[in-house]
């Protein structure tokens, strides 16, 4: 019993060891903090202007992760943010996004949409579930929830639940039973 | 805007009748707390509001969408009747 849950827990390290392995060969160029783990694939464009804070990690799955920024562009990822698969980040000018933020699978965040380009700022404890489409110049506010695909247009103030289509902005304090959102980032 | 619906009793019996026919939940008190109670889910809360703004006729601001207003059958009933 004991060796297998130490097996186990071998297995669990060798893991996480080649994950971060993985995560320094795929994004080699970019400015990577210490243990960002990949555990898919992930494919990144213009690595220069690409930073991603520590213990980031970006899980596998169907599609590959895609991080694109154009020459002259900036995209910028905090501490603790956790991408599901198949998630595209595109700046053309540029895209910061704070620390402890989860992405769902296919969430789409563009700072280029039609002939319009604007930066796109997600502040920290964000949480943009499966198939989100954030578009240029939105800024979303720390601790907000937008529900899975939603398509973001005008900016979330913080501490919200963005649903529905239209999307409405209901406070996480209405739909937390009266409690402040207590996340730690 | 409905006119028929201008008492706190019909306003009750409403949202009730359609918190059973969306969350398949009934038996609960006039004051238990929507969330705390798990009658309604957060996206059920979005659904609720919804619901009021399209039975009651009236669209429900921003700085209205508190617990005080929408988080127990007396608290929207109280709530939706001071909109009437």
């Amino acid at each position: 019993m004991t060796l297998r849950a130490d097996t186990g827990e071998l297995v669990w390290m060798l893991r996480r060891w080649w994950n971060r392995v993985s995560a320094r060969i795929q994004l080699r160029g970019c400015a990577l903090g210490r243990r960002v783990e990949t555990s898919g694939r992930v494919v990144a464009q213009g690595r220069r202007n690409i930073t991603i804070g520590e213990r980031s990690v970006f899980a596998g799955g169907l599609v590959p992760t895609r991080l694109i920024a154009a020459s002259g562009a900036q995209l910028h990822v905090g501490e603790r943010c956790l991408f599901n698969y198949g998630a595209r980040f595109e700046a053309q000018q540029r895209i910061t996004i704070g620390r402890g933020c989860l992405f769902g699978s296919a969430v789409v965040v563009c700072d280029r949409h039609g002939s319009r380009t604007a930066p796109i700022t997600i502040e920290d404890g964000v949480w943009l579930a499966h198939g989100v489409q954030v578009r240029p110049g939105v800024r979303i506010g720390r601790d907000v929830v937008i529900s899975a695909g939603t398509i973001v247009t005008s900016d979330v103030p913080p501490a919200t639940l963005l649903a529905g289509n239209p999307p409405r902005a209901l406070p996480l304090r209405l739909v937390n039973g009266g409690k402040e959102p207590a996340c730690e980032h | 805007m409905n006119t028929e619906i201008t008492d706190a009793a019909t306003i009750r019996a409403c949202v009730r009748r359609f918190i059973a026919e969306t969350f398949f939940v009934e038996g609960y008190a006039d004051d238990a707390s929507f969330l705390g109670e798990a009658i309604v889910d957060s996206t059920g809360m979005l659904e609720l509001v919804m619901f009021i703004e399209t039975t009651f006729g009236f669209k429900i601001a921003d700085r209205e969408l508190v617990p005080e207003n929408l988080d127990s059958v007396d608290n929207v009933a109280a709530f939706v009747a001071g909109k009437l």
